[in-house]
């Protein structure tokens, strides 16, 4: 199935039209034209406007890619951080069905030998693999919890 | 089967004779009336079984790896007024056929379009508890969801509103503690009161996949929680939980891995082959049973003969190392054996000859009492039954999930992903049963090479407790080589194989469990379903096996095809030439043939020297895998793939054999 994705011209993140952040109860709702990038927070428009001649001459417009991409895969996060779901990738329904979907917070228990990560009360281990395709909001420090069992030589490689 | 399933649209519609096709309106609940059929649904792991168990009175396995319950049980019970038929399916996490439990639970609701839902949830899972609800919601069903396991909730410090949650679902909510049996009158009191639930479906656009469909759910389900579900996690997390972080964790899941394989090699390889396997063969069969077999068949068929007596020796012991026990008892018994001269002069006659070739049929040396049954029930079944035992003990505890994360690096050598270590394991029972549930995992090219190494170097119980005993008679570095050399096979043939063999693993995806203490109970009702099973399938073969032989030796074949076969086992092998009958006997069964080299290496005047026990011995393991298994293999990868590994395995059994020889002989030499 054709999937249709975002990019994000500040940051140059990928996501699909339905991950598009937007704070709950704004007014404008359907009438808003604007989508915000789940990476950086960045609105813009969903469809881009055309290129005006002027600006082709100029050579502007262009996504650039210049803003800090702050999406990163669980993977990179250290053992005990909680951290929201932005995008997945891949067989994502495989992670949907055990509640694991974009806006879910998961935290990261392990991640030697295998990742294992916890999402609602369910624990899951995965693949390196499927890890790196799972990304996520950095923790900030609020979101970060006292570390649990595992973590002392957790956090390194 | 092969197209997407479709969810009707949920209409609160009493399924027509349209929908139903023999089905009477009748069968419909239209006043409150208890349903004529349930059918229990809900995510894995969640105690579906033992809400079957309660409902019908009776028991089907209940586990704590998903993918266990791949048997549809059903049973019929009274609740209430009326008979019901009850049906328990196989956990799942989607409706959507992509596993084979989805696909028989989709077929399950396709065949009974009248049957009401029982819905298990996992208290503490209600968000995964939930998309399962919505997706069925969606086939416009009767149905009740039952609560289970509310204890664990509150332990961690959750609470449900269950009258919230009846109200935004528009079904009957019951709670329940299964394993305790609490909550069961209320769910069949609830059962008549079951309808369809009254959710509004999602408006999809029409090309939106099952992940957009679950998305979209999962948004509903966030709403439904939040005016009904509150949960803060306990400061300091139990000791299970901790147990749990542990038994995955690099260093300490090592360790704890460790210890469980002592365990077991403590309980299956020196109390159940050894202590019991003594006491049984030695002071059942042959001090006991044997005898009064022997006599009793003297006097039915007489001819003449004198049976040789020995004073056999018994003893009772608690093992400590594979060497050192603590003796309890010791005992002599003066007890008739197999072997037996004719009275000097006797000349047989027709009807003696009869008399005697029953005679022997029955317990002579391959004797079916004699030889089958005392190898099948005292030496198999002790070791069986302590192994299945532990097997059902960690299976119920939800701990091998956790050791498929510990050894997920190591299998990914073989083309592997970690949950293959859950065959692998069970495969040190029986290969057999272990090729059957080689389906727990994803991709065809995975459960070839599992079966490929289960059939070739993991050795079953039966074969393990005789290698054990053989070790015994070997130095500790014998015993370690042997290990190493297995694991060598084991990892040159996976990723040899997984070469050969196209395809990719599967990504590596596993629930874990909680990990739980054991329901005793339950722990024994699988291992009785194991031994059951086990019994059924071992004991035919063990005779029929035994009368092969007998007629072989009888009609003088034995000698000959051992003949045959001696330039391979004499001359590469270097083992004396009565090897070749127990190569022949690992035919039937491999178990059975190392049992029998087990007679020749340790028997009161061995044949073999250390070195030729363990050639013996490394050859026996990765030998031809028994006939069951070779029967198993066909019929879940097919003929050409079982023809296939079978051509492998001889002859790569004889080369590590020869080869172990020749590098034992240089190492000796130097």
């Amino acid at each position: 199935m054709a999937e249709r994705y975002l990019i994000c011209p500040l940051c140059g993140f990928e996501f699909e039209p339905e991950d598009a952040l937007c704070a709950h109860g704004c007014p404008l709702r359907a009438h808003c034209a604007l989508v915000r990038c789940p990476s950086c927070d960045y609105e813009f428009p969903e469809r881009p406007r055309p290129r005006s001649w002027l600006r082709r001459l100029l050579g502007g417009g262009e996504p650039t890619g210049e803003g800090e991409c702050q999406a990163m895969s669980v993977d990179q996060l250290g053992a005990g951080q909680s951290a929201r779901v932005l995008s997945l990738s891949g067989d994502r329904n495989r992670l949907a069905v055990f509640g694991l979907v974009p806006g879910a917070e998961i935290t990261l228990l392990q991640r030697r030998p295998a990742c294992v990560v916890q999402v609602g009360q369910t624990e899951l281990a995965l693949d390196r693999a499927i890890a790196r395709r799972i990304l996520v909001q950095p923790p900030t420090a609020a979101h970060q919890r006292p570390p649990a069992e595992t973590t002392t030589e957790a956090g390194g490689a | 089967m092969a197209g997407r399933h479709q969810p009707q649209r949920a209409e609160p519609r009493a399924p027509s004779g349209a929908a139903g096709g023999s089905w009477p309106a009748s069968a419909v609940p239209a006043a409150p009336a208890a349903p004529a059929r349930v059918l229990l649904v809900g995510n894995p792991n969640v105690g579906k079984s033992v809400l079957f168990k309660n409902l019908t009175g009776r028991y089907v396995t209940v586990s704590n790896f998903p993918g266990t319950t791949v048997e549809v049980v059903s049973a019929r019970a009274r609740l209430g007024e009326s008979e019901v038929e009850v049906i328990d399916s196989p956990g799942i996490n989607d409706l959507a056929p992509a596993s084979e439990e989805a696909r028989v639970t989709g077929e399950l609701l396709r065949r009974h379009p009248e049957a009401t839902l029982v819905q298990v949830a996992d208290a503490r899972n209600l968000r995964r508890a939930l998309l399962l609800t919505l997706q069925l919601a969606e086939t416009g069903r009767p149905m009740v969801l039952v609560l289970n396991m509310l204890d664990e909730l509150a332990e961690r410090g959750g609470r449900i509103d269950r009258a919230a949650l009846e109200r935004l679902l528009g079904i009957p909510v019951v709670g329940a503690v299964a394993v305790r049996n609490h909550g069961t009158e209320r769910l069949i009191a609830a059962l008549p009161r079951a309808r369809p639930p009254a959710v509004e479906m999602e408006t999809m656009p029409a090309g939106a996949g099952d992940y957009q469909r679950n998305r979209a759910r999962l948004a509903r389900i966030q709403r439904i929680l939040s005016a009904c579900y509150t949960m803060h996690q306990p400061a300091r997390p139990g000791l299970a939980v901790r147990l749990g972080f542990w038994a995955m964790h690099p260093v300490k899941g090592l360790a704890l891995m460790a210890a469980v394989l002592g365990a077991v090699f403590w309980f299956v390889g020196l109390l159940g082959a050894g202590t019991l396997v003594d006491l049984l063969e030695v002071g059942v069969f042959e001090q006991r049973l044997s005898p009064a077999a022997i006599s009793a068949l003297d006097r039915v068929l007489p001819f003449p003969h004198q049976h040789e007596v020995a004073s056999v020796p018994g003893s009772l012991g608690v093992p400590l190392t594979p060497v050192h026990e603590i003796e309890l008892a010791a005992w002599q018994v003066e007890a008739v054996g197999t072997g037996y001269a004719l009275a000097p002069g006797a000349q047989l006659t027709g009807g003696q000859q009869a008399l005697r070739f029953a005679h022997d049929f029955l317990v002579g040396d391959y004797g079916a009492l004699t030889m089958a049954l005392s190898y099948a029930l005292a030496i198999v079944l002790p070791i069986v039954t302590t192994f299945f035992l532990l097997f059902s003990l960690l299976e119920d505890s939800g701990y091998l999930p956790r050791l498929a994360i510990l050894v997920n690096r190591l299998f990914r050598v073989m083309g592997l992903n970690g949950k293959a270590v859950l065959p692998m394991v069970l495969g040190l029972g029986c290969d057999t049963m272990a090729t059957m549930t080689t389906r727990i995992l994803e991709t065809r090219k995975e459960r070839v090479v599992t079966t490929m190494l289960l059939a070739l170097a993991i050795p079953c119980s039966a074969q393990l407790g005789v290698l054990l005993a053989m070790m015994a008679a070997l130095s500790p570095a014998a015993a370690v080589a042997w290990l190493a050399l297995m694991l060598a096979v084991l990892l040159a043939v996976g990723r040899l194989t997984a070469r050969v063999f196209p395809g990719e693993a599967a990504e590596f995806l596993l629930e874990i469990p909680p990990l739980r203490r054991p329901q005793l109970g339950n722990v024994w009702l699988k291992t009785r379903s194991r031994i059951g099973w086990y019994l059924r399938e071992v004991i035919p073969l063990f005779v029929a096996g035994t009368a092969v032989l007998f007629l072989l030796d009888r009609l003088r074949l034995l000698g000959r095809i051992a003949a045959l076969g001696e330039p391979l086992v004499v001359g590469w092998l270097g083992l004396p030439r009565e090897m070749a009958n127990a190569l022949l006997v690992g035919f039937l069964r491999r178990d059975f043939g190392a049992v029998y080299v087990l007679d020749a290496a340790t028997g009161p005047s061995p044949l073999l020297d250390p070195l030729q026990i363990f050639v013996a011995m490394v050859t026996i393991t990765l030998f031809m895998p028994c006939f069951a298994n070779f029967l198993m293999i066909a019929r879940e990868h097919g003929q050409r793939v079982a023809w296939a590994m079978t051509a492998f395995i001889f002859p790569f059994a004889f080369l590590v054999g020869g080869v172990a020889l020749r590098v034992g002989r240089w190492l000796s030499a130097i």
